[in-house]
């Protein structure tokens, strides 16, 4: 007997999409699955499901509500997704405001900062006290001594907030001088610095809000700064407290609380994040569960014993998917992770974010039903179904007339257009290495984009893919073929620091009499939830 | 506390690292991520978040609970992010999940291979 287990009884009810249930896509008998791990009764750290896990903690197995009992079992731990949870509109990218990891003491001598904050200055501060007033997080941090420079308190490391050039942040905190006097400090200031890829520095892009310093009491008062990034390079933003040197010893206690960094033009409310960011919260609001996947290896797996062909719907928060027409043979299994679901394009799972629910029926949905499911787990967290925008490419549809818009790598290489492909090679045979061409066009950084190719070469092996410095990366190509005849790939592609166009040709050292990569035909499309375009 | 980590072994011994993951209750499998060269698989990777012990036991502190499964260490290349090990001024970036294990490509020259 098929017992269905989700009728939004208990959990939190659905805002929109009142009166549906997923189980019920299932009351024919249907083979299928439904996961929904907003509410977290289903999701365990444990494969028997005895265990439910935590936020935080790795997830092993999520139960079927479908009523079939077919549950996502990860039996390796290395593979296994997070659990975390946020509110719908999660603004605060500090990671960690709540203080987790705090150690009262002196900072490298057993005292710790909060997990994810760093100082530099050149003294050892001291973690005197940490709690929570008025629902506000704090921590109390000694400075004394003889700083060597101006004294920062880093809200998280260089690399941990993904910015880019044009965006308008604003950091916000509160301060209160709790302790001794400001004597020989110049300025107290929240201040941010643009970091480059990889979070290189950049020269010059540190910037402050103004100074503080003659309005600190020793009550809470929140402060903030609003920045836009005007360089190209800015991949990462970095958040931190400033407090300005100028000689002589020290000795003050600054109030630190919960420190707040969003993309917006103006600080919004406070969100308290912890858990090194897999747990935000604000207020009353819902903060649906969600599963993180580390887009590296994790995967979570069903098994089908009898398999079968499915309409699968993947629903993330910052975008779902639907794949029709999913064959799984016998014994086989569908998976979510490591970077795409069973049956969809490669590079799927990054463009969809944290994954909050997934569907499969062995059979086609009817538009009404995917309507319903979206706006079911819209309701718990999720975006809209993703869908392509314009063409990208105003050279690269069916058949090429001429070269513009496209060029070669570098002078060592050639291209051209033969019988309406637009072909690269090497320039001529007193050099080999790579045979390479690229099409411009701004690539937005984390912005996912629908790629189709078709190639074929006469040599060494053709890929083609955003492009990122370097070379065509083998796990971002949409072809990776050595067919002398026309092959077509699809997959989607998120866009990285580095990234400024897309790039086609051979991975390896071919010469000039090696002969030539062709590309038919290339079409790009920036991917964005319905409700966006 | 936790760890993110990035564990690459050659590809060679790919299997006897699985077996130890085993033995350490890991499950079946744990190095699934391919590596080389953009044209040949040279390593497999796996990232985990881990824990204090499952650290001190990669960096020599503690003794493995199975000395045999030294081979397999001896032949592993481990980051782990935040650096438990740090002790200078400015310490270096955090990273987790993908953003960690492209880190260690780049510093290491692979890059993942299709799988």
């Amino acid at each position: 007997m098929k017992i269905v287990t989700d009728f939004s009884v208990g959990s939190r009810p659905p805002q929109v999409s009142a009166g549906f249930a997923p189980g019920s896509l299932f009351r024919a008998g249907e083979v299928g699955v439904h996961y929904a791990v907003a509410d977290q009764d289903e999701v365990f750290s444990d494969t028997s499901g005895l265990v439910p896990a935590e936020i935080g903690q790795s997830v092993a197995r999520v139960n079927d509500r479908s009523g079939n009992d077919l549950h996502a079992v990860q039996s390796s731990i290395a593979l296994r997704p997070a659990l975390g949870r946020a509110p719908a509109n999660m603004r605060n990218r500090v990671p960690n405001n709540r203080m987790d990891g705090t150690q009262l003491g002196t900072v490298g001598s057993g005292g710790s900062l909060p997990a994810g904050w760093d100082f530099t200055g050149g003294l050892h501060p001291e973690v005197v006290a940490s709690g929570v007033l008025d629902d506000l997080p704090y921590v109390d941090v000694r400075f004394a001594g003889t700083p060597s420079t101006n004294m920062r308190v880093r809200f998280a490391s260089n690399t941990t907030i993904p910015a880019a050039n044009g965006q308008t942040w604003t950091e916000s905190m509160g301060l209160a001088l709790v302790g001794g006097s400001l004597a020989n400090t110049t300025d107290v200031r929240v201040e941010i610095e643009w970091r480059g890829v990889a979070g290189a520095s950049i020269s010059g892009q540190t910037f402050g809000a103004g100074d503080v310093s003659a309005s600190l009491t020793g009550t809470y008062q929140r402060f903030s700064g609003t920045f836009t990034a005007t360089v190209a390079d800015t991949s990462f933003i970095s958040p931190r407290v400033r407090i300005g040197w100028s000689s002589g010893p020290v000795d003050f206690t600054l109030r630190i609380f919960a420190p707040q960094i969003e993309r917006s033009a103006e600080a919004s409310a406070l969100q308290i994040t912890g858990a090194n960011g897999f747990d935000v919260s604000e207020g009353n609001l819902p903060a649906p569960a969600f599963l993180r996947f580390d887009l590296s290896d994790d995967v979570l797996p069903t098994a089908f014993p009898d398999g079968g062909t499915f309409d699968v719907m993947v629903f993330g928060r910052r975008g779902s998917w639907i794949e029709r027409g999913v064959t799984i043979a016998a014994a086989g299994s569908l998976n979510i992770g490591p970077t795409t679901i069973t049956g969809a394009e490669a590079g799927v799972l990054p463009a969809l974010g944290d994954i909050v629910g997934w569907t499969a029926v062995d059979r086609t949905l009817t538009d009404a039903e995917v309507s319903r499911l979206v706006q079911y787990h819209k309701a718990r967290g999720a975006r809209g179904l993703l869908v392509p925008g314009p063409e990208l490419i105003s050279n690269g549809g069916a058949g090429f007339a001429d070269t513009s818009g496209w060029q070669p790598i570098s002078s060592s290489m050639t291209i051209g257009v033969s019988d309406g492909r637009l072909f690269v090679q090497r320039s001529n045979a007193a050099s080999a290495g790579a045979a390479r061409a690229v099409y411009p066009f701004p690539v937005t950084v984390g912005a996912a984009y629908l790629i189709e190719m078709t190639g074929s070469t006469e040599m060494d092996t053709l890929r083609g893919a955003l492009r990122a410095d370097g070379g065509i990366d083998a796990d971002r190509a949409v072809l990776n073929t050595s067919s002398a005849t026309p092959v077509t790939g699809r997959r989607v592609g998120t866009g990285r620091p580095g990234d400024a166009g897309f790039a086609f040709g051979t991975v390896g050292s071919v010469s000039f009499a090696d002969g030539r990569a062709y590309l038919h035909a290339l079409s790009i499309r920036e991917l964005r939830p319905e409700e966006d375009w | 506390m936790q760890y993110s980590a990035v564990l690459i072994i050659p590809a060679a011994m790919k299997p006897a690292a699985d077996t130890l993951g085993k033995a350490m209750g890991w499950g079946e499998v744990s190095y699934t991520i391919p590596l080389g060269d953009g044209q040949n698989v040279t390593h497999f990777a796996a990232r985990a978040d881990v824990g204090t012990q499952f650290l001190r036991w990669i960096k020599g502190l503690d003794p493995l609970p199975d000395p045999a499964a030294q081979s397999v260490i001896a032949a592993l290349h481990a980051d782990f992010s935040p650096d438990p090990t740090f002790d200078g001024d400015e310490p270096p970036p955090a990273f987790w999940g993908n953003q960690h294990l492209e880190h260690v490509l780049h510093e290491m020259a692979l890059q993942i291979m299709p799988r």
